[in-house]
């Protein structure tokens, strides 16, 4: 009775269907993002940006990977990252342990030797900061 | 086609371009300003700026030069910056010392001279954060202890003065401090938001979209590697953390941390081992999570009341508390 008050016939409930399913698409399409963002390690020593390896399986030539750089041993993995030895006086690098979330870091202060994590998209960060 | 129906499917595709637009317009409001991250070392800590909208990208690089450069003035190590000046003449002219010593000199009273900036002849003798740390004999540490008071720092105009033998030691307040100054220039360079991290201390200030979202920052645990304690959700503010889990040595079976309770000359063993204190002034938290380490937390909270300052507790049993007008979630993962 309404659609016929409406002016509507049958097939436009197609029509209706398809904007309804654009609308719904629109606000559901944020939500299927790929919320399994790939981790990068960032790796720096004396100040500079040296290498920037991506952890995951695909990106790396093996399950674990290690770097020497300024006395500090790294392992990558798709875990995470921490450094495995260091030559440096107090072992505090080694002692943080691994990191496998981003926004965290490992600095070897006499090394001058910093590893941070970050994920490929900051916004999907869950959160902005560490406090250490 | 009558008229009715040409009506009805107007409407329809009008609300469905109405809800495009909603749907456009919240994503670019929720869309954060451009982005610049930069992490490297200044003041033997790791330094971390996230930026939003920094209008030429170069304001990250600047920023870690107004840290490196307070660090020349401040450190006690770097010969030529001020403190180091004053302690190895006992005397310096210095265009920020006054005014810090003044500030914190009441937090001094207030803490019972548990918490004294001229700790740096104990800091010293237990040599944490070094290869020298160590356990000192009690001889030594009585020693040392004789030349902590800091009611007798003197300060006329721009010139600072210690007793002879004493050592200043501003660890306890620097990377708060450097918080403050980085923002203030941030904020000057016209940088819309972002979060400044020194080491424990931490500066959240503006907006990283038009949302205005408030930042929400983790706090790392003291116990267990891979989890944090938990987040803390700030509009802006300054953060700051002093824990028992970051310089220490253990030594049959006992933790020595470089917390050091001036009176005692041996570091603090109030029953907790990270303070997390949260206010609007970067030096203060610095300082103020310090104290509330040296006290405990029942000593603490007229402290933190008399500042309108809050704080996360966490006790060496592993209890967390917190105190204040705090937004504060447990990580749960």
């Amino acid at each position: 009775m309404k659609a016929e008050r409406l002016g509507l016939r049958a097939g436009d409930g197609v029509i209706y269907a398809v904007l309804v399913l654009l609308c719904a698409a629109l606000f559901l399409l944020p939500l299927l993002r790929d919320d399994d963002a790939v981790l990068t390690a960032q790796i720096m020593a004396d100040g500079e940006v040296i290498e920037t390896v991506e952890l995951s399986l695909s990106a790396m030539q093996a399950f674990e990977e290690t770097r020497e750089v300024n006395g500090c041993v790294i392992v990558l993995s798709p875990e995470g990252v921490c450094v495995a030895d260091a030559d440096c006086p107090d072992r505090l690098c080694v002692k943080t342990g691994m990191i496998t979330r981003a926004g965290e870091a490992i600095a070897c202060v006499p090394n001058r030797v910093v590893v941070t994590l970050r994920q490929a998209r900051a916004a999907d960060e869950t959160y902005d900061g560490v406090a250490y | 086609m009558n008229r009715k129906r040409i009506l009805s499917l107007v409407a329809a595709v009008l609300v469905v371009a109405a809800a495009v637009a909603a749907v456009l317009i919240w994503q670019s409001r929720s869309r954060p300003y451009p982005l610049t991250e930069k992490t490297n070392i200044a003041m033997d800590t790791i330094v971390g700026f996230k930026l939003y909208g920094a209008p030429t990208g170069g304001e990250a690089d600047a920023a870690l030069n107004v840290v490196t450069g307070l660090e020349s003035v401040i450190s006690r190590y770097k010969a030529g910056s001020d403190v180091y000046t004053l302690n190895e003449t006992g005397t310096c002219s210095s265009t920020l010392l006054p005014s810090l010593l003044a500030q914190c000199k009441p937090l001094e009273a207030q803490s019972g001279g548990k918490f004294d900036l001229t700790v740096g002849a104990l800091s010293t003798l237990w040599g944490f954060g070094s290869e020298d740390a160590r356990l000192p004999a009690q001889s030594e540490i009585d020693k040392a202890k004789q030349t902590v008071d800091y009611t007798e720092l003197k300060t006329d105009g721009s010139t600072v003065t210690i007793r002879d033998g004493q050592q200043l030691d501003l660890g306890s307040i620097g990377k708060g401090l450097a918080c403050d100054m980085v923002k203030q220039y941030l904020e000057t360079a016209g940088v819309k938001g972002g979060v400044v991290s020194v080491g424990g201390s931490i500066c959240a200030f503006g907006k990283k979209s038009d949302r205005g979202e408030a930042w929400t920052v983790a706090i790392k645990h003291p116990r267990e590697e891979n989890r944090f304690l938990g987040y803390i959700r700030l509009k802006e503010g300054f953060l700051s953390t002093s824990g028992d889990y970051e310089q220490f040595f253990e030594q049959d079976g006992k933790r020595y941390c470089h917390l050091l309770d001036a009176t005692t000359g041996y570091p603090a063993e109030s029953g907790l081992c990270s303070v997390t204190v949260v206010c609007d002034n970067g030096m203060l938290s610095d300082a103020l999570s310090t104290v509330c380490f040296l006290l405990g937390e029942e000593n603490s909270k007229p402290i933190l009341e008399s500042y309108n300052a809050a704080a996360v507790f966490v006790t060496t049993d592993g209890e967390i508390s917190t105190f204040g007008d705090l937004d504060f979630t447990k990580d749960e993962s």
